[in-house]
């Protein structure tokens, strides 16, 4: 389970050479999301979704409130954490000199993966992602779907109990993109939990069991997608979304 | 922890060695020291050798004057006129020319005395002519039935050459030992752009930190492999450094008075030096470079390092005497300490302070990467 309770997140914005202003990139920021679940955080750029997924991955520390995962925090078992949880996102890019072998390989050294489960796994990942003809390639010489599908096996060599995916099918084909979706679906279906920041609101209909819309660092709303509708009297997300925007923008 | 410190520093390692451009400008550099050192001998060697200049005259020396210009470095050629003699000299076919005028009874030499080669000339007419006249003067004191003896021998004296600074091995050993402090800096700065800059500029430092390892040992793997590559590349120039400087010595007459020190204690001091340098200059280069966003301001940022190396090298050159403190210089006294045990002024307390200040450097800037690891700014270069 994780329990994200009043996170603030506070940055320094240079506004020129003398003038610094602080400002909140996430404000007061609540959620509870539980294993077996897929929770969708949505907004637009700037709503503070990419700070509010660093902290819940450990690479970021909150001004102020708490983040616990399985009741743990990071600041006393952050490499435990941290061992059951895989974070994916646009700006966790994939060493481009190596293979994805190679990669998967020194991911699972990392993660204290033991050796001959290491082997294993990476044969059942390079398998499962269909990545056999280009598993000894450079990575640099992949197309953006071998990509995408080295960085979700990447995250699959420790099994994770934990997934925060940001944007994971952002900028694929349909194919490459079904394959992350049907991943996630399966590790759901394993009782893992996932955190699922997207711009596709089809898509964040179709898989999230719950979603948390934000706009400039706070929460508009939180609830089942059945609920969101509801609340924004939209009969879909994408309306729900922009209706609850304005209302927020106008004040 | 020194299972995660240990896959960051093959992580590392790895990753610099297979981009085959940084490969070849850190094992080119060392390679220059060689080239640099036999290039110096053969143009030395070359300047005594080939030092005869050819210059054209438009009359026609007598066999006495062709000894005279033989022995002073210059061999005639005769055209007919000025005008000829000109074409000739803009054509580069001599060096320089002499006309005589017979209403003037006088001599003109025309050279470029700015040039190097024009004032060789200029010297060595002058030497030729003052012998002519040496010999017209003593034919004449004959004639008069004078003692020539009398006349022109009545100093005596001979040049004993003493033992004193050598500027050539002067300028060996300070060009050599610079690019080998030069080497560690460019391999460090190499290595710690790719590990810090670079990492940041691929995304690919948000995807380890999000790994199971600790911010301090992440940090101590990277400078661990900077320290590695600094070693590799300083022992590399080392070795071709001595190695040249050893066969120059047994090759080259130039090199014969030369006081090269060449044993195992000198040697195995100068790992040491090459070791802790290594250790500081890779530490520093982090440091600076992980304030970097890119590559490319990593690369401006760390070009300061460079010209500091190139310090010690103006330092000697221009004979500036070297004061202890000097040798508490980091950076600075790497090269003055590596002059010192290769020319045999190997001394113990110069060698102490070194490695007590480097002891310390390293220390302090350990002590300042780790500190400045734990901001998020430094990482992400955000807020």
């Amino acid at each position: 389970m994780i329990e994200v309770s009043h996170v603030y997140k506070e940055f320094t914005k240079k506004i020129d050479k003398k003038k610094k202003i602080k400002f909140y990139a996430d404000n007061d920021i609540t959620f509870k999301v539980d294993d077996g679940m897929i929770f969708g955080i949505i907004g637009p750029n700037g709503a503070g979704k990419t700070t509010m997924l660093r902290m819940l991955s450990g690479i970021m520390e909150p001004s102020k409130g708490s983040i616990l995962i399985d009741k743990k925090s990071y600041k006393d078992k952050g490499i435990e954490i941290k061992k059951n949880l895989a974070f994916l996102s646009g700006n966790t890019k994939l060493y481009k000199d190596i293979s994805p072998v190679e990669l998967l390989r020194m991911c699972g050294e990392y993660y204290d993966v033991e050796k001959d489960v290491l082997d294993k796994r990476i044969e059942v990942i390079v398998d499962r992602f269909d990545m056999k003809s280009f598993a000894h390639q450079k990575i640099e010489n992949l197309s953006t779907g071998q990509y995408q599908r080295v960085s979700i096996a990447r995250c699959l060599v420790h099994d994770p109990k934990y997934y925060i995916l940001d944007e994971a099918t952002s900028g694929l084909d349909v194919i490459s993109g079904k394959v992350i979706i049907d991943f996630i679906k399966e590790e759901k279906a394993k009782g893992k939990c996932i955190i699922y920041s997207t711009h596709y609101m089809e898509e964040a209909t179709s898989i999230c069991d719950k979603i948390l819309m934000m706009n400039k660092g706070k929460v508009l709303i939180e609830g089942t997608v059945k609920e969101i509708k509801k609340k924004s009297g939209k009969d879909n997300l994408r309306d729900a979304f922009f209706e609850l925007t304005r209302r927020d923008n106008d004040g | 922890m020194m299972a995660s410190i240990w896959i960051t520093v093959k992580k590392e390692i790895r990753s610099i060695l297979r981009d085959k451009k940084t490969l070849i400008t850190l094992l080119a550099f060392p390679l220059l020291i060689p080239v640099m050192i036999f290039l110096y001998a053969y143009i030395y060697e070359g300047v005594e050798d080939a030092s005869k200049y050819l210059i054209g005259v438009d009359y026609q020396p007598n066999t006495t004057e062709i000894t005279l210009m033989e022995e002073a470095n210059l061999e005639a050629k005769v055209y007919d006129d000025k005008e000829v003699l000109e074409k000739a000299y803009s054509k580069g076919e001599i060096a320089g020319y002499i006309t005589y005028l017979e209403d003037e009874d006088k001599y003109y030499l025309y050279v470029n005395e700015d040039s190097e080669e024009g004032m060789y000339v200029s010297s060595y007419v002058t030497t030729y002519l003052e012998g002519y006249n040496e010999y017209l003067a003593k034919l004449y004191l004959i004639g008069e039935d004078i003692d020539v003896d009398k006349a022109y021998a009545n100093v005596e004296y001979e040049i004993v050459d003493l033992d004193g600074e050598n500027f050539i091995l002067l300028m060996m050993f300070t060009v050599s030992f610079t690019y080998i402090v030069m080497s560690i800096v460019l391999a460090t700065t190499n290595m710690a752009t790719s590990a810090t800059a670079v990492e940041k500029e691929n995304g690919t430092m948000e995807t380890i930190l999000t790994f199971p390892i600790k911010v301090r040992d992440l940090i101590v793997g990277k400078y661990l492999a900077t320290v590695i590559m600094g070693i590799l590349s300083s022992l590399i120039g080392l070795v071709l450094t001595l190695g040249s400087l050893e066969i120059a010595t047994n090759s080259f007459e130039v090199f014969e008075d030369i006081n090269f020190t060449f044993d195992m204690v000198s040697i195995l001091v100068a790992i040491l030096v090459v070791v802790l340098a290594s250790c500081f200059i890779a530490g520093l280069s982090i440091a600076v470079t992980s304030m970097a966003k890119t590559y490319k301001e990593a690369q401006s940022m760390s070009s300061t390092l460079n010209m500091l190396t190139i310090i010690p090298m103006f330092i000697s050159l221009m004979g500036m005497e070297i004061e202890k403190w000097y040798y508490l210089v980091p950076i600075l006294n790497y090269t003055q300490v590596l002059m010192d045990i290769f020319s045999g002024n190997l001394d113990l307390i110069s060698i102490l302070m070194v490695i007590l200040s480097s002891v310390i450097c390293v220390v302090l800037v350990i002590t300042y990467i780790l500190k400045q690891y734990r901001t998020e700014r430094v990482l992400f270069h955000e807020g």
